[in-house]
């Protein structure tokens, strides 16, 4: 993870290094530089009705043997059941904080809280703090910046008072799109702070190879949907935090 | 232009998942090896009609209908909240649930690929599949993917599962790369995000975790 500090956007440094000039290192340097790539992504001509009904569908998995299942029928309910509760699971479950002791202070939410406002204040920014999940290291928090992100996202040339902040430590800032319950899109940013020396012990394989940074890019999916969930979009009350 | 940043680090991210596989590809098969075939009978269910099942196992009927109720108490305590889950789109019919599994499943078999078909998660768009691969056959993945026709435009990726009982197991999880496709994945009321590219690196988590959420472990153990 050290190379994490080289930028101040990412989805957990470790997508960054791992792409070889990921989010982390894309950001530090695509804002130096004239930018000359984007992933081509094709304009939607039209807007899209939805239908009126998209049917939601499992398909099996293959009946393992006769002594496993009664039937194919049998295999497929399983299945369906299998999916049913990896729904719910990922709807209710808690994750327990698995930072080391010597990360405490470092992930002590309130703490986190006072830090990240401190952070927007010595910037100056108007960026609204939102929900905080430390429901899993580091605490990660959403901001609504209103169009001045841009600032922040430039790091120490727009706020040299940032450093005094962060420390060794390294800003992540994903932006994430979430669907309102009125259908319009609204942008989140995800902001945390990791220290580097905490993420190697979370992830140890994070420099040594493909899976770790996967895990890395799925536990910033999870924290945006946690975030997601306690969002207030434009004329919404939150229900999360 | 102000995000494309994070656009390059997510293209950078994408562009490394491919850069692994092609960097991965094994030397030429022996041709000695044994194929472990996909199933041909993989069928799909309908979520929302849960009737059609046998009688002879109630056990499992009974916990499914439970969960049912679970799951819809939870639906109906987030809905119309803001989430991160987008609806499925109105897609080409290559890409409906049950075509998209049917040519997996078809290419798999055709091309000998050394992968046995786990199952499909077609609760969002993309689909996503998982296939177990023995540790042997692994290294002759990457090149038996690459060559088969059938899976142009899919990618597989391996994911580590965290067992119930400790252990670890591996998960290749296949989905489609196509820009298309991610563009109707990430569209939110018919419209793209203004991220487009670091939403379809967060959605593609969000789906591969999905469908590992489905993932037995211990097969062989049994």
């Amino acid at each position: 993870m050290s190379e994490a500090k080289a930028g101040p956007v990412g989805v957990f440094g470790a997508v960054a290094l791992w792409g070889a000039a990921g989010l982390l290192l894309g950001v530090a340097v695509g804002l130096g530089i004239p930018f000359r790539h984007q992933i081509a992504v094709p304009a939607i001509v039209a807007a899209a009705s939805p239908p009126d009904r998209v049917p939601r569908v499992v398909c099996t998995r293959r009946p393992r043997s006769a002594e496993l299942v009664a039937s194919a029928d049998c295999d497929e309910m399983q299945t369906r059941l299998d999916w049913c509760n990896a729904r719910v699971n990922a709807a209710t479950r808690t994750r327990a904080t698995t930072a080391p002791p010597e990360a405490i202070g470092i992930d002590d939410p309130a703490d986190w809280d006072r830090r990240l406002r401190r952070l927007l204040a010595a910037c100056g920014f108007a960026g609204s703090v939102r929900n905080t999940d430390c429901s899993e290291y580091p605490c990660v928090t959403a901001v609504r910046f209103d169009g001045d992100e841009a600032g922040f996202l430039n790091g120490d040339d727009e706020c040299p008072a940032r450093q005094g902040v962060t420390g060794a430590e390294s800003l992540h800032i994903v932006p994430v799109t979430v669907a309102c319950g009125d259908g319009r899109a609204d942008t989140l940013w995800m902001v945390g702070i990791a220290d580097e020396a905490v993420m190697t012990t979370l992830y140890p394989r994070a420099s040594r190879g493909f899976l770790p940074a996967v895990e890395v890019v799925l536990l910033g999916a999870r924290r945006a949907e946690a975030l997601a969930a306690g969002w207030a979009c434009p004329g919404e009350s939150a229900t999360g935090g | 232009m102000r995000h494309a940043p994070a656009l390059f680090g997510a293209a950078a991210f994408l562009a490394g998942l491919a850069a692994a596989r092609v960097l991965g590809a094994p030397a030429r098969a022996r041709a000695s090896v044994v194929v472990p075939h996909a199933p041909a009978d993989l069928r799909c269910v309908d979520v929302a009609d849960p009737t059609a099942f046998v009688e002879d196992c109630p056990e499992t009927r009974d916990a499914a209908a439970a969960c049912d109720l679970g799951l819809a108490a939870v639906r109906l305590a987030t809905e119309g909240r803001p989430t991160t889950h987008m609806p499925f789109p109105d897609v080409p019919e290559g890409e409906q649930a049950g075509p998209w599994t049917d040519r997996l499943a078809e290419a798999l078999i055709a091309c000998a690929i050394p992968a046995t078909f786990e199952v499909s998660d077609c609760d969002e768009y993309p689909c996503a599949a998982a296939l177990r691969v023995d540790p042997p056959e692994q290294a002759r993945l990457g090149e038996a993917w690459s060559a088969c026709p059938g899976l142009a435009g899919l990618e597989v990726e391996s994911i580590e599962v965290h067992c119930p009982d400790g252990s670890t197991e591996v998960a290749h999880v296949v989905m489609s790369t196509a820009d298309e496709v991610w563009a109707r994945a990430v569209q939110v009321n018919g419209a793209l995000p203004p991220n487009p590219g670091v939403a379809a690196l967060l959605g593609w988590a969000r789906r591969a975790e999905s469908v590992t959420q489905m993932w037995e472990c211990n097969v062989h153990g049994r």
